[in-house]
């Protein structure tokens, strides 16, 4: 099988040195997989709705990328099959996904603002965070331009990571749009204490040092004190609106 | 419950990888890698049927296909983090272990005994070393897992600032904690800093203390940060959800597969449990220990009755090195001298070697069978044994006096 595959063997000496390769190594394993892949349109791909490129990437990160021990890649035969394989577990996992959402459509609680600090009594006290906002010097219009003027001027995980990872809008959103965009944020988990979002009773002289805290507390002049909470909340949410309307533009940008 | 994204990589993938008839176990059982009982299974399997269906198909699909020359798209920007972060964590692969703290692969079964598990291990899993057990081969830990898209409340997410580690070290399980047993390490791939061994040390004392917070939002696939109770801060996830929650499956899904860490750890518990404590026990498990750190096995095993013996080690165990050796203590002062009869019992020459620092103080060469002993004092360093092969125990005496 494709035995005489001018790639067949450097596949297979990348694939069994995985564990060890160095960034070049990786470079071409990802070069050879692309080549194969991209002219290979198996039967599955009819029943998944993005470009096949993104599946190919995708393959790349959770199963050429992972380590195993019994896998060998002797040919590229192997590896479309790989895919192929791959592919499928997609489609089960979009069937079984589907099923779900049918019978459990719709949960009130996922409406809940999100909050850097989840503060229970900003979210009971019944005011407008925006209103708070404006009220307290800080008018929406501007935080809004601030937080453009932030996402812009972040590094490219950062309005991901915020639009998906922390935005609850986000799921209400058309969720085929955004696949693409939260599956790249998967594997930066590893920078979310260094942007700042924290989980309630999460730590403020810390969050001051992070991204998020040096944003709020340097261009938008906001001082990060238990009263200001509510303020905050509003920021958030202002920027959630932000990222999520920045990676809007991106998609229909690509 | 928040309304959730798909969380990445699928769950029937994590399935499928974990103990699913993958590719890999397929091809391990063509090439008679596996024992009778998994490769009846596997033959017997649907997923053996289609992978081989799948193969004529693309034999004959890909005949007539012609290639095209298709540009190749940049490598995105998270693959390019997950290869930068790959290669950074190769430069611990060569760190003695264990220390606490350390994020070590586990790479194979080993139990005490060869063969006493029929199972095969189909991908590496992390664990994290805490302390040592019982016995100085076997320590506590926690098990790792890489999809942090699944993090709970009670899953330490790892930060930039514990790099370079492995991504497939993406979270330690504090509801997951194991024994290991040494010999099944092969390499460091990450190493926590004191202070934040800490954070998971606490983190885990409040996961056995206290139930996870009622009212935090439950949100699959967010990551934020938090204190434990001691005032360290982490980064997990969020408490569990309802039935539909997939993090539920997950947790099943790896406590299961951590049975591959704890279950050899068990019959290497028990296996070593005859060790005495005392000096001559503390050499013993010095002895097994290094063993452990070079991935060979020493297993204490009862003395043959002999009409001679010293007084005072009659209860000590033997040390068998399985088709190597077998390791005797004739003799061990409170000074540090001691002497050890050394058996050759496979098919190459043994070495055996007392040094101080880089010099030789005495060497004794054992052909297959032969038996010799090996004195050391309290000023002699190391002990080696060496096959002909190149199979290798180094042991440190002065820390023994």
């Amino acid at each position: 099988m494709g035995e005489n595959h001018p790639l067949d063997g450097e596949l297979r000496d990348l694939w069994c040195r995985r564990r060890d390769l160095d960034a070049a190594g990786w470079t071409r394993l990802y070069e050879i997989a692309m080549s194969v892949l991209m002219n290979y349109k198996p039967r599955e791909l009819a029943g998944l709705p993005e470009d096949r490129n993104v599946y190919i990437q995708e393959f790349f990160q959770d199963k050429v990328l992972r380590l195993d021990l019994s896998s060998q890649c002797d040919h590229v035969g192997a590896l479309r099959i790989y895919y192929q394989r791959y592919l499928r577990d997609l489609l089960r996992s979009k069937q079984s996904r589907e099923k779900r959402e049918v019978s459990d459509k719709h949960d009130p609680e996922g409406e809940s603002p999100p909050s850097l600090d989840e503060a229970p009594e900003v979210e009971t006290s019944g005011t407008d965070p925006l209103t708070e906002l404006a009220e307290a010097g800080f008018p929406p219009v501007d935080v809004a331009a601030s937080a453009r003027a932030w996402l812009l001027a972040s590094e490219e995980w950062v309005p991901v990571f915020v639009a998906f990872s922390n935005c609850p809008d986000a799921a209400h959103s058309d969720p085929l749009v955004h696949l693409a965009k939260r599956k790249g944020i998967k594997s930066q988990a590893y920078k979310a204490e260094k942007l700042g979002f924290n989980w309630r009773g999460g730590d403020a002289a810390g969050f001051a040092e992070t991204l998020l805290g040096r944003w709020i507390t340097g261009s938008l002049g906001i001082e990060l004190r238990p009263e200001n909470s509510g303020l905050l909340l509003g920021v958030l949410k202002i920027l959630c609106f932000e990222a999520l309307s920045w990676a809007e533009q991106q998609e229909a940008a690509e | 419950m928040k309304e959730q994204l798909p969380l990445s990589p699928p769950i029937e993938f994590v399935e499928r990888r974990l103990f699913g008839v993958s590719e890999g176990l397929i091809e391990a059982t063509k090439r008679g890698e596996t024992s009778p009982a998994i490769s009846e299974a596997v033959r017997g399997s649907p997923e053996w049927r289609e992978y081989h269906a799948d193969v004529l198909n693309d034999q004959a699909s890909q005949q007539a296909a012609p290639e095209e020359l298709v540009p190749t798209p940049a490598i995105p920007q998270g693959i390019q983090d997950l290869i930068r972060r790959r290669v950074a964590a190769r430069s611990l692969a060569s760190t003695p272990l264990p220390a606490p703290g350390q994020i070590v692969l586990a790479e194979k079964i080993v139990t005490p005994r060869p063969g006493q598990l029929d199972a095969i291990m189909l991908v590496p899993l992390c664990v994290l070393l805490d302390a040592p057990a019982e016995v100085p081969a076997v320590w506590h830990g926690w098990l790792l897992s890489a999809e942090t898209d699944y993090a709970g409340w009670w899953d330490f997410v790892l930060q930039e600032q514990d790099a370079p580690f492995d991504p497939e070290a993406g979270m330690v399980q504090l509801w997951n904690p194991v024994r290991l047993y040494l010999p099944m390490a092969t390499r460091v791939v990450g190493e926590l800093s004191p202070a934040r061994l800490q954070a998971v040390r606490t983190m885990a004392a409040d996961f056995v203390a206290a139930a996870p917070p009622v009212d935090i939002p439950v949100w699959p696939g967010r990551v934020a940060s938090r204190n434990t109770s001691a005032g360290l801060r982490v980064t997990t996830g969020s408490p569990l959800g309802n039935e539909h929650d997939a993090r539920h499956r997950y947790q099943q899904l790896y406590f299961e597969a951590a049975e591959a860490i704890r279950e050899p750890a068990r019959l290497a518990l028990h296996a070593l449990a005859a060790v005495p404590a005392g000096q001559v026990g503390t050499l013993l498990n010095r002895l097994i220990a290094a063993a452990g750190r070079a991935a060979e096995i020493l297993l204490p095993e009862p003395r043959v009755a002999v009409a001679m013996r010293a007084e005072g080690l009659a209860d000590v165990p033997d040390l068998s090195w399985p088709d190597v050796a077998r390791l005797r203590i004739q003799e061990l002062t409170a000074a540090g001298d001691g002497r050890m009869e050394v058996a050759a019992l496979g098919t190459e020459v043994l070495v055996v070697e007392v040094r101080k620092g880089s010099q030789v103080e005495e060497r004794v060469d054992l052909p297959p069978g032969a038996v010799d002993t090996i004195a050391w004092d309290k000023d002699s360093t190391t002990l080696v044994l060496v096959t002909a092969s190149g199979r290798r125990l180094e042991l440190a005496l002065k820390e023994l006096a």
